[in-house]
């Protein structure tokens, strides 16, 4: 873990989310490196080091994925079963984080293999609370498959 | 009829015996004329005479003393006992009688006097040779001056032959008599002239009620409810050649009245040489009952079979042959009844290319499974024109479970079938319906928390901003509050507009698409003129029939999509015009802008879609577009050659002044 930057990418469309939640990652200082994405061609582009994202000095790989479900051009449930059908990538945790509490949606996620789906909380004390522990377990906790 | 017999026995007898007594008396004359001669020194031509007489005459002849020793036997009796005269003379005449008559003929003899001196008995003999014969004998006997008897004479006839045949006889009449009396079938006998009966069976007396003797009192013609009829048949009958008979059915009248159907057979016998006329009744209530039901059940058979829609069936499994179909099946097939009879081929011309395999299938199912299940398919009437039908066949077997043939009804179930599929486009509108709004109230619930989390969260960092001073956030966030604030009320705004396009029933008027264009192209004027679009709008825009606010909405609503979607295009272009197909117009409203990619060409109507959610917008205006353009019966779509090549949205409205129904049922 020392001395490799930390990444997560970031996949939302909803510009006041996505500036809360990289305001919440920021404060709590959990990653080095947070990358965000505004819709589902984007997001794959990015994992696939393709087009606007092909230097991987420049958009490394992340060790985190936060993918929200509705998306534009891509659906988020989509873009989760690429990932997870891609050999290069599959490995890399997605958390699903969504403002829906449905459970096709959920039932969804986990059949295409999603590692975590939270729900978005209504209360900011709650969204904050929640960045901070998602961090901190994810990167910090969790062991991955390619920690040396 | 045994009075006849005794009457016939007797006849012969005495015609026997007259010719007995004849001959007896010939003999007689002749034996006086001898005597007359005697003395004379040749033989006379009169005892040459009698000599001849005796010897040729067809009977055995014989004289014998009161002792019984034979004086004479002429050549008959000696060739029947196979002896020689010389033989023969001074024997016993009794020896030739069997020992059990013997003293019973000899008494016979012995009784004889002057006043009576003939006897005729009968008796059996057995020849020399062994064989039993019966023998019928006249004796005489003569007597001297005394009236003491002194010799006898015995002419005998073999009657072996005749009592063979009265034997037969009886037995033949007795085989008859018990046919006739035993016989279930009524017979009488009846005089052709008087018509009286003359002789009636125990079935008569069943059948009729009366007794035997009255009915031998009766005349025939009593025994019928319609003797004018009668009459005419006696009479053919009596014409009717020989051994010929009539066969005649009449009502015949019972002693209490009743009257009942017959079959007469009846025929002319000559019965001691008179004409009688025999007949036999049979009383055929049950046949006519059965006939009457039977021709009644046909008859409701046929009422049914014509007046049911349904086609009845009957199939020969031996023949391979269609035995009866009702004559609805002209109705349905559309074909002559007549061609399926002498073809069964034409059942199978007729169905539907693509059924006939699971038709002829299901056919030959029946002889395994017996029937009883409906089998579809579809026919083709001459016409061209296709029927549904729905075919249930049965099997009928005889009793060792042999196929003999099936019966089956078809209908005709094309309105059924409409209504299926009527009914199944409904559920699957219905289906259609319910997704949408389940997508509804989840994008909703989503869509609508999410401006709620902005603005919970940026008052917050509001908060944040104050304590820190930080007065250029502070704006930015209460912005950020602001849009949020602002989207939501344009979500519910907009949620409404559409859930309330779900149960509109606009009504429909005439108006020109080029002026309702126009006025929208108006409204709008102001921020085409800020982009700087150039318009162009096709005058030929026909006139339709519709719902003017809601195609208003549509014009907004695309122009807003074209304004939204020009992009960096530095000559904005946007052009309203008509595309004429081939039996609707498609109308279309095309920008030069940034394009969609083919893949999102249907993504773009659904609810809440927003290719780029930078754009301002909430997604739902091509959704409801397409909502209000299906409710009119039209189609949506978009055409674009991808990123780049600008857009084109195009829609069809059905003429409704053309199409007059608004449920069409599409084939």
């Amino acid at each position: 873990m020392k001395g490799k930057p930390l990444v997560i990418l970031l996949v939302e469309d909803n510009q006041d989310h996505a500036e809360m939640i990289l305001r919440n990652l920021q404060e709590h200082r959990v990653a080095n490196q947070i990358f965000h994405v505004k819709d589902g061609e984007a997001a794959l582009d990015y994992l696939f080091q393709r087009g606007l994202y092909a230097d991987p000095d420049e958009h490394p790989r992340p060790h985190l994925i936060l993918l929200d479900l509705r998306l534009p051009k891509i659906d988020g449930l989509e873009v989760l079963q690429r990932i997870k059908q891609a050999d290069e990538i599959r490995r890399i945790p997605v958390v699903v984080i969504t403002t829906s509490e449905a459970d096709s949606d959920i039932r969804r996620a986990y059949d295409r293999y999603t590692n975590s789906y939270i729900v978005k909380p209504v209360k900011f004390k709650q969204f904050s609370q929640l960045m901070d522990d998602l961090g901190f377990y994810w990167l910090g906790w969790n062991r991955h498959p390619w920690t040396e | 009829m045994n009075s006849t017999k005794v009457d016939r026995q007797d006849r012969e007898q005495q015609a026997i015996s007259a010719q007995v007594e004849s001959l007896t008396r010939r003999i007689h004359e002749l034996e006086s004329i001898l005597q007359a001669e005697k003395g004379q020194q040749s033989p006379s031509s009169t005892e040459l005479r009698y000599r001849t007489l005796v010897e040729d005459l067809p009977v055995l002849i014989c004289r014998f003393l009161a002792d019984g020793s034979l004086t004479f036997a002429n050549g008959n009796f000696c060739q029947h006992f196979g002896r020689s005269f010389e033989d023969l003379v001074g024997q016993s005449y009794y020896q030739f009688i069997s020992e059990d008559q013997r003293e019973d003929v000899r008494a016979r003899y012995v009784c004889l006097t002057e006043e009576n001196p003939v006897v005729t008995y009968e008796h059996p003999i057995v020849t020399p040779g062994g064989e039993p014969r019966w023998h019928r004998w006249t004796g005489r006997a003569f007597f001297d001056d005394q009236g003491q008897p002194v010799e006898y004479q015995s002419i005998g006839q073999d009657m072996t032959d005749r009592r063979q045949l009265d034997e037969t006889l009886r037995e033949s009449e007795a085989k008859f008599r018990l046919l006739f009396s035993a016989a279930q079938d009524a017979l009488v006998l009846v005089d052709s002239e008087t018509r009286q009966i003359l002789d009636a069976n125990d079935a008569v007396v069943r059948l009729y009620g009366y007794d035997r003797e009255s009915l031998l009192k009766m005349n025939a013609l009593e025994l019928s409810a319609d003797p004018d009829l009668s009459k005419k048949f006696i009479a053919q009958t009596l014409s009717s050649a020989r051994s010929q008979l009539a066969l005649n059915i009449n009502l015949h009248k019972r002693k209490d009245g009743s009257t009942f159907p017959v079959e007469i057979t009846s025929g002319v016998i000559h019965l001691r040489s008179k004409k009688m006329i025999y007949a036999m009744f049979r009383d055929i209530t049950s046949r006519v009952q059965a006939e009457t039901e039977l021709r009644e059940s046909r008859e409701r058979f046929r009422q049914l079979a014509e007046h049911i829609d349904e086609v009845f069936w009957l199939f020969d499994w031996k023949a391979q042959k269609v035995l009866f179909v009702s004559p609805a099946y002209e109705t349905v097939w559309g074909r002559a009844i007549e061609d399926l009879y002498q073809n069964y081929a034409e059942w199978g011309e007729s169905i539907h290319p693509e059924d006939l395999a699971h038709a002829q299938e299901t056919f030959e199912r029946i002889t395994l499974t017996g029937g009883g299940e409906a089998r579809e398919y579809r026919i083709v009437r001459p016409d061209g024109s296709v029927r549904w039908i729905a075919d249930r066949g049965f099997l009928i077997t005889d009793e060792d479970g042999q196929i003999l043939r099936i019966a089956g009804l078809a209908n005709d179930i094309t309105d059924r079938k409409k209504q299926e599929k009527e009914r199944e486009e409904l559920i699957g509108e219905l289906e259609a319906k319910n997704a949408e709004l389940e997508r509804f109230t989840y994008t909703v619930s989503h869509d609508l928390k999410s401006p709620l989390i902005t603005i919970r969260g940026f008052l917050d960092y509001l908060e944040k901003d104050a304590q820190e001073g930080n007065l250029d956030r502070m704006r930015a966030d209460l912005g950020r509050i602001a849009d949020a604030a602002d989207r939501m009320e344009q979500l519910l705004d907009e949620l409404l507009e559409l859930s309330r396009l779900g149960r509109t029933v606009f009504p429909s008027e005439a108006f020109s698409l080029f002026e309702l264009a126009g006025d929208v192209l108006n409204v709008l004027a102001k921020r085409l003129a800020a982009r700087n679009v150039e318009v162009k709008l096709d005058p030929h825009l026909p006139v339709v029939f519709g719902d003017r606010v809601r195609l208003c909405e549509v014009f907004e609503n695309l122009i807003d999509n074209a304004l939204k979607n020009f992009g960096e295009q530095p000559d904005p272009c946007l052009e309203i015009g008509l595309r004429t197909g081939a039996d609707e117009l498609a109308i279309f409203v095309r920008d030069n802008g940034i394009g969609i990619e083919p893949r999102y060409h249907t993504k773009v109507f659904e609810l809440f879609e927003q290719l780029d959610p930078s754009k301002p917008g909430t997604g739902i205006g091509l959704a409801i577009v397409k909502r209000i353009i299906e409710l009119h019966g039209g189609r949506i779509w978009v055409e674009s050659e991808g990123t780049g090549c600008g857009a084109t949205i195009c829609f069809t409205l059905p003429d409704r002044r053309r199409a007059p129904g608004n449920f069409e049922v599409k084939e």
